[in-house]
């Protein structure tokens, strides 16, 4: 019998053809399921650093705000990569309770607070009780060293966010502002980061 | 033999749903990471705007506190010019406020701004400010403050309570504080060796008012505040004429209360002044060692305070030649006042006494059309002036008294109009 025309298979043409445009086709969804990936990862990351900056920001704003700036490690000129500041907080885990006062109406404060980057490049959030506590100012307290709050166990010391890879503080007259860098890898490549770059300016409005 | 000829036409279409399934998901996931992101600047410009809005009605009503001491707040009210709306409430002690008690004498102004107008119930976020402050209508809060400019050559300003007794009974570092509404470069100068409050006090400033408003050597003082509102000046106004009122040419005794024109101290005489009294003179002038004294020791006691405040209103100036001296042994700066109308413009000289022993100028004085001029010495009380200059001749010291601000005999109008200044003690945001 005869073959018809459908059991022929394909000729060399037909199938150079037919190869080609598979070819061409994978390699359209190949790109187009690699880029999206890609573009998945990277807002993944973004977002997650977004939001890790974002909370370190409002955490840090929050307390500068409520801080003096007689009371801060930072001066006019040189920025720092971490602040130390008195608070009239109380120590945890007793922060919610009421502010206090002396007998002249005077804010009284009751401990150091510190953030600075670890090695780990996580932001960490610290305090210790400030000597004499509770104390108005002036006059201002010894100032603990950076290393003092770094060797400070955990609790009260905790990471406030992750992938921090910049932080910096820089004051000029009661105006703080924070530049933060946070940063994930979105890939094998040395490049493959995504970087997000926060700042907030923040007032320490407290007289004293 | 049918089905297997039209097979091979079937792959297309399972390319195809594979590839439409691929970019359902990846489309699917950009999606959620958009909307998410979409979110999260969606919380972050609410919860902005929700600040602003509480720091707006934070200010607007401790401006209407101070007009208003019976003021209580602002119920629900839209943020002109935007999608917000904030609420305000006035605390007063013993509270408790969001934060704990308020101590006596203060009030809590407490704003909670939400991301919504009036009426909105949807999609809301909160941020909350509050500002502890003290409400006075005193007219000397400040050690020294100068409405346009203040210049420390060379001196100290501390502070002392004068309930607790003369100077420097209860001296420590607290609130000798200065200030200045003027809001250009070089409002405040302290000179090299200057400081206030030893280096632990304020300088205020008005909001708005440059960096380079403060020129001062490091460690001159503890920090600055920008305030707002700005210090209401007090006022003075002439209770008598004394342009065509005779001169002072006698100095044996007590001078009688009343309305003089020009009385000029030569060197060793006295102007002796009454307790309690009040007195308006065109200009006064001291020369040489001349004094200028208030009770001297030899009236009765100290008696109420409410009684015992001098009042020398002078229309023109008062001028203090070097050795001259003020001697009031009251200890109490508050029981001599001067007024200064400064109608002429023409500066005011005051000496604080070091060359004739110790000091005795226990005084207040508003000034808020004139420049006075510190040469050196020892002053006790309080100085409001257009213009102050520290330290003209030799070293000065001002030692603000920390029970004026208490003092309502001294208002910032004259009777007490209404006229109040407001002093933040802390702010908190939550």
């Amino acid at each position: 019998m005869r073959p018809s025309k459908f059991d022929r298979g394909f000729s060399l043409l037909e199938m150079i053809v037919y190869s080609s445009l598979l070819l061409f086709l994978m390699g359209g969804v190949y790109l187009m399921v690699t880029g999206g990936l890609y573009y998945f990862q990277s807002g993944r990351a973004f977002q997650g650093v977004q939001n890790q900056a974002g909370l370190a920001l409002r955490q840090m704003g929050l307390e500068i705000a409520n801080g003096t700036v007689i009371a801060v490690n930072l001066d006019e000129v040189n920025p720092a990569d971490h602040i130390i500041l008195l608070s009239a907080d109380h120590p945890m885990p007793n922060a919610g309770d009421p502010w206090t006062y002396n007998g002249a109406n005077e804010l009284e404060r009751h401990k150091w607070v510190c953030f600075f980057r670890s090695a780990n490049n996580e932001l960490v959030r610290t305090e210790s009780p400030a000597a004499g506590a509770p104390l108005a100012l002036p006059p201002i307290p010894a100032m603990p060293t950076l290393a003092t709050f770094q060797t400070l166990a955990s609790p009260p010391t905790r990471v406030v966010a992750r992938q921090i890879s910049f932080l910096q503080f820089q004051r000029t007259l009661d105006l703080v502002s924070v530049e933060i860098h946070t940063a994930e890898s979105t890939g094998s490549a040395v490049n493959d980061v995504t970087q997000v770059v926060l700042t907030l300016e923040t007032r320490m409005r407290n007289p004293r | 033999m049918k089905a297997a000829r039209k097979s091979p036409t079937g792959v297309a279409i399972i390319l195809v749903m594979l590839v439409l399934a691929l970019l359902a998901v990846v489309a699917g996931a950009l999606y959620q990471l958009g909307a998410s992101s979409l979110y999260a600047s969606h919380r972050e410009e609410e919860e902005k705007r929700a600040l602003l809005a509480a720091e707006a009605g934070l200010w607007r009503a401790a401006t209407a506190y101070r007009a208003d001491g019976t003021f209580t707040g602002f119920p629900e009210t839209d943020l002109p010019g935007a999608r917000a709306r904030y609420r305000v409430e006035v605390i007063l002690p013993p509270g408790p406020g969001p934060k704990g008690p308020i101590p006596a004498g203060l009030a809590y102004i407490h704003a909670t701004g939400t991301s919504g107008r009036v009426g909105e119930t949807s999609d809301l976020w909160e941020r909350q400010v509050g500002l502890l402050v003290e409400r006075s209508d005193s007219a000397y809060h400040y050690g020294l403050f100068a409405s346009t400019q203040l210049e420390i050559r060379e001196g100290n300003t501390d502070c002392w309570s004068s309930s607790v007794g003369p100077y420097p009974a209860g001296t420590r570092p607290a609130r000798a504080h200065v200030g200045t509404n003027g809001d250009t470069a070089s409002s405040v100068v302290l000179q090299p060796g200057c400081q206030v409050d030893s280096g632990t006090g304020i300088i205020h400033m008005p909001t708005g008012a440059p960096p380079s408003g403060i020129v001062s050597p490091s460690g001159a003082y503890l920090s600055r505040v920008d305030q707002m509102p700005s210090y209401i000046m007090p006022t003075v106004t002439m209770s008598a004429s004394t342009t065509t009122a005779p001169n002072v040419t006698t100095f044996s005794g007590y001078l009688p209360p009343g309305t003089y024109g020009e009385v000029i101290v030569p060197s060793g005489e006295t102007l002796s002044l009454l307790e309690g009294a009040s007195y308006q003179f065109e200009r006064i002038r001291l020369e040489g060692n001349g004094a200028l004294a208030l009770g001297n020791g030899s009236l009765p006691a100290w008696s109420n305070p409410a009684t015992s405040r001098t009042v020398v209103q002078v229309n023109d100036t008062l001028v203090m030649a070097g050795p001259s001296r003020i001697l009031n042994t009251s200890g109490r700066a508050d029981f001599l006042e001067f007024e200064i109308n400064g109608v002429s413009g023409g500066t005011n000289t005051l000496c604080g006494g070091f060359s004739g022993g110790p000091s005795q100028a226990y005084f207040v004085m508003k000034a808020p059309t004139s420049r006075v001029e510190l040469l050196e010495g020892h002053f006790f009380g309080a100085i409001v002036a257009r213009v102050i200059e520290v330290g003209i001749s030799s070293d000065c010291r001002v030692a603000y008294d920390l029970d004026l601000p208490n003092n309502t005999s001294s208002p910032i109008l004259p009777g007490g109009s209404g006229e109040v200044n407001l002093f933040v003690v802390s702010y908190q945001v939550f």
